[in-house]
């Protein structure tokens, strides 16, 4: 394949280079990523704003559930009112934690936005902690890009010494202690009850649910976990308000998104667009198909999230209703294009190697099953499938999915699901004729 | 606390609040099937083999795990949930080694057992089974074959909880996720043994006990504990004559579920050729067996000897404190036959000055049950783990409700330290041993693990 045509977009980028939509990348070239940049963009003046006039964080919470701003890490759940959830005076020591521990395959935006717009969140988890009444703060970076996490140590720096982050933040009474803390790399510590658990320095594993993060996080306080791009775009909202973030996007579905466009396109690459833009437009910003060739298939939402036929997703807007009415999900916004030259049953092996590698083990159905999926899938793909794979397969699937202490499970059944469903003659070719139905390219 | 109405396959009930469906179905005589669950261990929900539907719930619950709600409907035989259950146990099996004809623990396994109801005559799985490698973490508990292993966790949460020793952990992820100590360690919390009961399959075998019997070929014969000054209910369960091993009896008054090392594998000095099994008599410096009226008669006549001579009073009998009462009434009533009243059993108290000046049978002043709950416990001169590991056990658990805490591994390791810690001036339940741990018991600890300051620990 023609890979090597790629490369990879090095700093300075041309103004405009996250698209003309771009909130939370507006203006980034790749090297403007200090404070002192940072605050000529406008930035903090949220968080001053916040501090001077003293706003009750009722409004902020409000403001936050008015502007339907929906997790960036994969659920997709309202931020505003997950915020709500956070017990209301309580005493003891309650804490903030960012998700940065992107893992997913196909995710790479929350890596840009720490490297290029630290800040952003920064700003965006001061303001979340002075709504919530919270005093400390961690960022759990992913263990495999340490020089991010290295820079974001950096831009740590520069928001204590100006004053943005420690005691009395600009004078007033709010304080809010915020550190970095990095992984090492495992996918499941980015779900978020495994992220605690390896936050106090145990195996990242995740905990049964409920208690969830707002009564029993970590340490066993009351936590509240978000994305990284959530909260990078909370200054936007509190700037420019709630109602104005909605505008932007579609109802229930707020404000701008970044996409992270790999595969068969020209251009891979960090898309940020507004929430129901239509997919043939981010297609088109990503350069159109690589080579021209026709679009196949779309993962829309990482890894975890079934595959979506071509031409259904042709038809397709780019925000979470759209996406599940097409039969997928926007997930943490990794779109993964797979022109005419991709071999769904490899494509499949390739994912469902990644499940069986990263399963942290703990329950039953993840553990055994996706060693299971994986094998059944590379006999097929090695021209060794029986006749009866496919339903074993959809069945290992369904004994999977929802049965699990998290969402990992569910994470390897559905793209298993969603290819048999969509190229069965595919796979039944592959068992049949023991080789590939899709002619070699060279 | 608030009262919860719910109905269990059609039967309804009423539970507490913060109970779970589990709890619910116990109460009621409904069995749920599950693996990982255990009612004196936290709820780890990783078997998924009680997965129950829940009416208006999306996806079947995991039963161990799932809170009563008010009108909640469950259903634990449904088609969902025994298709789930299904789906359960045929994952627990792909990769189990089905080696049931050479495993100890078979006839009282609850793989076994479960896989009668739940599994499927032939396996869907084709491919090559995974393998993993055994261990040795000591004399008691034998892990030879962790093949077997179905990874429920209930080992380390017994380490962690009851024994206050993390020495079991779940190492690597997913498939090669395996049970194994910290590099090489052996097991030596003074309560091992239990963990071969937890084990709901043969990966944990009781290696005294290994190949020497099946379950179904032994006796069974209730009795109390020697060595572990609490009386614990056991039983003792025999092939023949043969004391094959030794099980705890339930009895949550005294033992719960638990029994000590010591207690339950000292059955192997029974067994042990060095035992003394026929009276002996030293002569000419050489020890000779002879018949028991011989042995008798000179004992008696030694006895009159002694007496004649140097009065009653020259005759004393000292009895190990780890006699029943029984023995030592008799012991008593021989001494006192003689005319001495020389009998005790103190073979350890120097000062003896308190004696007469307290009335009454000196004792705990409570009911040991009621150890869990004290809020201030004052240790003097004992190293509980060694001396009284249940009662340690007991403790820890009342030290955990008044920190009010469970997820502090560093105040469990403190915990499994306290009897041998002098002076821990922290904040919460006091916990003080007064005078210092025997110097013997610091020395079967060994390697100085848990015993000394706590500093090199697995898991620190
Ligand atoms: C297996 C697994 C991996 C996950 N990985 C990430 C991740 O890398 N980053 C992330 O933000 N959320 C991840 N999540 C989702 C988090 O559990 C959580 O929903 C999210 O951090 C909440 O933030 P949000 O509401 O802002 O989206 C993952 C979830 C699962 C089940
Ligand atoms: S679903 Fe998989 S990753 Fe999640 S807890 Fe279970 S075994 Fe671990
Ligand atoms: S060794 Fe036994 S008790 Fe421990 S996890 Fe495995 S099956 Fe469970
Ligand atoms: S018994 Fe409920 S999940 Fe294991």
């Amino acid at each position: 394949m023609s890979a090597a045509t790629f490369t990879p977009m090095t700093p300075p980028f041309a103004p405009g280079a996250y698209g003309p939509d771009a909130q939370i990348m507006k203006d980034i070239d790749g090297l403007n990523w200090r404070l002192a940049d940072y605050l000529k963009r406008g930035g903090y003046d949220g968080l001053k704003k916040i501090l001077a006039e003293n706003v009750p964080p009722e409004k902020i919470i409000a403001e936050m559930k008015t502007s339907a701003l929906r997790g960036r890490g994969g659920a997709g759940f309202p931020a505003g009112l997950k915020w709500s959830f956070m017990p209301k005076g309580y005493t003891g020591q309650k804490y903030l934690v960012c998700n940065s521990d992107e893992g997913e395959p196909g995710t790479f935006k929350d890596r840009d936005i720490l490297r290029y717009n630290p800040h952003s969140v920064i700003e965006g988890m001061a303001i979340a902690a002075y709504a919530m009444g919270i005093t400390v703060g961690y960022n759990y970076i992913h263990g495999e890009i340490w020089d991010t996490y290295e820079r974001f140590e950096e831009a740590l720096d520069e928001a204590r010494a100006a004053g943005y982050l420690g005691d009395r933040i600009q004078g007033s009474d709010f304080s809010f202690q915020l550190h970095a803390f990095h992984g090492y790399g495992a996918y499941i510590c980015g779900e978020e009850t495994a992220l605690l658990e390896s936050m106090e320095g145990k195996k990242g594993q995740p905990r049964f649910k409920p208690p969830f993060p707002a009564s029993f996080g970590l340490y066993g306080k009351p936590t509240t976990i978000n994305n990284t791009e959530t909260f990078a775009a909370v200054p936007w909202i509190i700037n420019h308000g709630g109602e104005a973030y909605l505008r932007l996007g579609k109802p229930n579905n707020g404000g701008t998104k970044i996409f992270s466009v790999s595969g068969d396109v020209e251009r891979p690459g960090n898309y940020e667009v507004n929430m129901g833009t239509p997919f043939a437009k981010l297609l088109e910003m990503a350069g159109g198909m690589r080579g021209g060739r026709k679009l196949k298939g779309c993962i829309p939402g990482g890894s975890s999230m079934p595959v979506v036929p071509g031409d259904i997703m042709m038809e397709c807007d780019m925000d979470y209703d759209s996406i599940a009415k097409a039969g997928s999900m926007l997930g943490s916004g990794a779109v993964i294009i797979m022109d005419d030259t991709r071999c769904m049953v490899k494509s499949l092996l390739r994912l469902a190697y990644f499940y069986y590698e990263e399963s942290c083990g703990q329950c039953t159905p993840c553990r055994e099953g996706t060693g299971w999926l994986y094998r059944v899938i590379n006999r097929i793909e090695h021209g060794e499938g029986r006749n009866e794979d496919l339903d074993l397969l959809n069945s290992l699937a369904d004994n999977i999915q929802g049965r699990t202490i998290c969402a990992l499970g569910d994470a390897a059944a559905m793209p298993v699901r969603a290819f048999i469903k969509h190229y069965r003659d595919e796979f039944q070719h592959h068992i049949d004729h023991k080789r590939c139905l899709v002619p070699v390219y060279v | 606390m608030a009262q919860i109405n719910i109905e269990i396959d059609g039967k309804a009930v009423q539970v507490p609040a913060g109970q779970t469906v589990m709890d619910a179905a116990n109460q009621i005589g409904v069995y749920i099937p599950h693996f990982c669950y255990h009612k004196k261990l936290s709820i780890a929900a990783n078997c998924r083999m009680c997965l129950v539907q829940i009416e208006k719930a999306p996806k079947p619950m995991p039963a161990c795990a799932t809170p009563v709600a008010e009108g909640m409907k469950v259903q634990t035989h449904s088609e969902q949930a025994v298709t789930a259950q299904k789906g359960v146990m045929e994952f627990l099996l792909i990769n189990h080694p089905l080696d049931c004809p050479i495993c100890d623990q078979g006839g009282e396994c609850q793989l076994q057992d479960l896989a009668v109801g739940y599994g499927a005559s032939a396996s869907r799985y084709q491919e090559d089974k995974r393998v993993v490698f055994h261990k040795n973490v000591g004399p008691l508990i034998s892990m030879e074959e962790m093949t077997r292993c179905i990874h429920c966790t209930r080992c380390v949460r017994f380490g962690q909880e009851i024994a206050g020793i993390m020495e079991l952990g779940m190492s690597g992820r997913g498939e090669h996720a395996e049970i194994q100590s910290f590099v090489g360690r052996t097991v030596d919390s003074e309560l091992s043994g239990n963990m071969i009961d937890l084990c709901p399959v043969g990966a944990l075998t009781s290696k005294p006990f290994r190949y020497q019997a099946r379950t179904w070929e032994l006796a069974r014969r209730k009795s109390i504990a020697p060595h572990d000054s609490l009386g614990s209910n056991l039983v003792v369960q025999v092939k023949g004559e043969r004391v094959m091993r030794v099980l705890p009896l339930e009895n949550e008054a005294l033992n719960e579920c638990w029994l000590s090392d010591k207690d339950r594998f000292s059955y192997e000095g029974l067994n042990s050729p060095d035992r003394l099994t026929a009276p002996m008599l030293k002569q000419g410096g050489e020890w000779k067996e002879v018949d028991w009226q011989t042995a008798l008669r000179y004992v008696a006549e030694g006895l009159a000897g002694i007496t004649k001579e140097h009065g009653a009073d020259a005759i004393a009998a000292l009895v190990s404190p780890h006699s029943t009462l029984e023995e030592m009434a008799l012991a008593a009533q021989l001494v006192r036959g003689l005319g001495s009243d020389n009998v005790d059993f103190r073979l350890r108290q120097t000062d003896f000055r308190a004696d007469g000046k307290r009335r009454g049978a000196p004792w705990l002043g409570m009911p040991v049950a009621d150890l869990n709950s004290l809020d201030r416990i004052l240790v003097v001169g004992s190293f509980l783990r060694k001396d009284h590991p249940l009662v340690a056990a007991r403790l820890r658990q009342a030290v955990k409700k008044g920190r009010g805490t469970q997820h502090r591994p560093r105040h469990r390791r403190r915990l499994a330290d306290a009897g041998a810690r002098q002076g821990n001036r922290r904040p919460g339940p006091l916990w003080r041993s007064a005078g210092r741990h025997p110097r013997g018991a610091r020395e079967v600890e060994g390697r100085g693990r848990a015993g000394g300051a706590g500093g090199g620990h697995a898991d620190g």
